[in-house]
C-alpha cells in the first residue's frame, strides 16, 4: 500500500482486522446478547460491529483510490 | 445466582503481583542504571515507593467506595462533567499502554525468537489472545492470574537467585550511586512500571471482603517490589553499571549468563523468555480489561464483551505507531511519566476531595461473611 509516511506497512494487516473483528461482534456478541435479553448491550454491539466493518471498507477503498491517483 | 463478590484477598495480591511483573521487567535495570549507576537497587526502592503511594491512594479510594470502579465514584466526587475527563482519560491511557506493551513484546520476540516474522504479527497475535480472554468475567479474569502466578514467580526468583553465581559485590558500591543529580527521571520511570496496579480500581468491587484491600495491596506490592529490586541488584552485581549501558535488555542477558549448578543447563534465556511470554500476556490482559471494562461502566452497560473485538484494531494502530525501538522506549517514558499524573495524582485529588465533600460510598453490597481467610 503505497501511500508513503506513517501509514504504510501496517494497513495490510489493520484493514481485516478492522473486519475481522467486526463481523466476529456481529457473529457473536449479538445472538449472545439476545439470549441474555440485554436490549440496551444488544444495540451498542450492533453499532460497534457495522462501524468496524464499515471502517474497514473505507480505508480499503480509500487506499485503493489513493493508490491509484497518486 | 452467584455472588457477584468472589475474588479473596489471595487472588487480588496474585492479580497485582502478575500485572504488575510484565514486559518492563527486561529493561528495568537499563532505566535504573541510567538514573544511578551503581545506585541502581536504591532508585528502585525509591521508584517502588512512589508506585506504592499512588496504590495506597487508589486502594483507599477502594475501600471508602467499596461498591463501585473509579468510573462510578469518580462521578459522585467530582460531579459528571469533569469526572467524564478524568474518566476518559483513564480509558485513553490504559488503552495505550496496552499498545505499548504489546509493541515491546513485540519487538523483544522479533529480536530475540523469531527474527523473520514482521513485528506486527507478534503484536497482533498477542493482542487477539488479549482480547478473547477478556471477554469473560471478573471471576475467571482473577482465576487466569492466579493460575499463571507461580508459573511466574518461581522461574523468574530460581534464575535470578542462580544468577548470584557470578555476581560481584563491588559492583554495588558506591550504593547511593556517584551522586548523579539525574535520579528524579529515573524513579518517575520505574514507578512508571506499577502502574498496572491500578487495576485494584475494578477488582475490590468484586472482592469479598474489600476491607481487605490495603493488605492485599501491601503484599502484592511487596513481592512484586521485591522481586524487582532483586532482578536489578542481581543485574548490577553481575554485570556492574557501565556494561549495563550498552545492553538494551539487561534481564534478558543475565538469563543468558546463567546456568544451572555444574553447567547442566546453560543459556536460561530460552526458559526465561517462554516464562517471560506469559508474564506479558497477564499484564496485557489487565491493561486490556480494565480498558473495556472501565468503557462499559463510562456507557452504563452491563457487560464490556462488546469491546474487547471493538477496540483491538485500534489498539494495534497505536501499537504500530513508533517507528523502531528507540522511538518506542522513548514513547514508553514520557507517556509512563504523564501517566503517573493520572494514576497517581488524579486519585490523590479524588481521594482528598472525597475526604473534604465527605463523600463515602454505601456500605458493602452482598458482602460474604468469612470466619478466616
Amino acid at each position: 500500500m503505497g501511500i508513503g509516511g506513517y501509514f504504510t506497512s501496517y494497513l495490510i494487516y489493520a484493514i481485516p482486522l478492522w473486519l475481522v473483528s467486526g463481523l466476529l461482534i456481529l457473529a457473536l456478541d449479538i445472538k449472545h446478547y439476545e439470549l441474555l435479553k440485554m436490549k440496551k448491550e444488544r444495540n451498542v454491539s450492533r453499532f460497534l460491529g457495522w462501524f468496524n466493518v464499515g471502517l474497514a471498507c473505507l480505508l480499503f477503498v480509500g487506499s485503493w483510490i489513493l493508490k491509484k491517483w497518486v | 445466582m452467584e455472588n457477584p463478590r468472589q475474588i479473596t484477598m489471595i487472588q487480588a495480591v496474585a492479580i497485582l503481583i502478575s500485572t504488575i511483573i510484565g514486559v518492563g521487567v527486561l529493561a528495568l535495570p537499563l532505566f535504573a542504571v541510567r538514573a544511578a549507576n551503581s545506585g541502581a537497587p536504591l532508585v528502585t526502592l525509591l521508584g517502588i515507593l512512589l508506585g506504592f503511594v499512588g496504590l495506597m491512594i487508589v486502594t483507599l479510594l477502594g475501600m471508602r467506595f467499596p461498591n463501585k470502579t473509579i468510573i462510578q465514584y469518580s462521578e459522585d466526587i467530582l460531579g459528571r462533567w469533569l469526572a467524564l475527563l478524568g474518566n476518559i482519560l483513564i480509558i485513553a491511557f490504559f488503552a495505550v499502554l496496552t499498545s505499548l506493551t504489546a509493541r515491546e513484546f513485540g519487538e523483544v520476540v522479533v529480536t530475540s525468537v523469531l527474527k523473520t516474522t514482521p513485528v506486527e504479527v507478534t503484536v497482533i497475535v498477542m493482542l487477539l489472545l488479549a482480547a478473547i480472554t477478556t471477554r469473560n468475567g471478573i471471576t475467571t479474569f482473577a482465576y487466569i492470574h492466579v493460575f499463571y502466578m507461580p508459573i511466574l514467580l518461581v522461574p523468574v526468583l530460581l534464575i535470578v537467585a542462580l544468577s548470584f553465581k557470578n555476581s560481584d559485590v563491588i559492583n554495588l558500591q558506591p550504593i547511593w550511586g556517584n551522586a548523579t543529580g539525574n535520579m528524579l527521571p529515573g524513579i518517575l520511570t520505574i514507578a512508571a512500571l506499577f502502574q498496572g496496579s491500578f487495576i485494584l480500581t475494578v477488582v475490590i468491587p468484586a472482592m469479598r471482603q474489600p476491607n481487605k484491600a490495603m493488605k492485599a495491596s501491601m503484599l502484592g506490592m511487596l513481592i512484586a517490589g521485591g522481586l524487582y529490586i532483586t532482578i536489578v541488584a542481581a543485574t548490577v552485581s553481575v554485570f556492574g553499571s557501565e556494561e549495563i549501558k550498552e545492553l538494551l535488555w539487561p534481564t534478558l542477558e543475565l538469563a543468558k549468563a546463567t546456568s544451572l549448578p555444574a553447567n547442566i543447563l546453560e543459556r536460561l534465556d530460552a526458559a526465561f523468555l517462554a516464562v517471560w511470554v506469559t508474564a506479558v500476556f497477564t499484564t496485557l490482559f489487565s491493561s486490556y480489561f480494565l480498558t473495556i471494562h472501565s468503557m462499559s461502566k463510562l456507557f452504563r452497560l452491563r457487560d464490556h464483551r462488546m469491546f474487547s473485538f471493538f477496540l483491538l484494531a485500534f489498539v494495534f494502530i497505536m501499537a504500530m505507531l513508533p517507528q523502531n525501538i528507540i522511538q518506542m522506549y522513548t514513547i514508553i517514558q514520557n507517556f509512563g511519566r504523564i501517566g503517573l499524573g493520572i494514576t497517581i495524582v488524579y486519585p490523590g485529588l479524588l481521594l482528598v476531595i472525597a475526604i473534604l465533600r465527605k463523600k463515602r460510598g454505601e456500605p458493602v453490597r452482598n458482602q460474604v461473611k468469612e470466619n478466616a481467610q
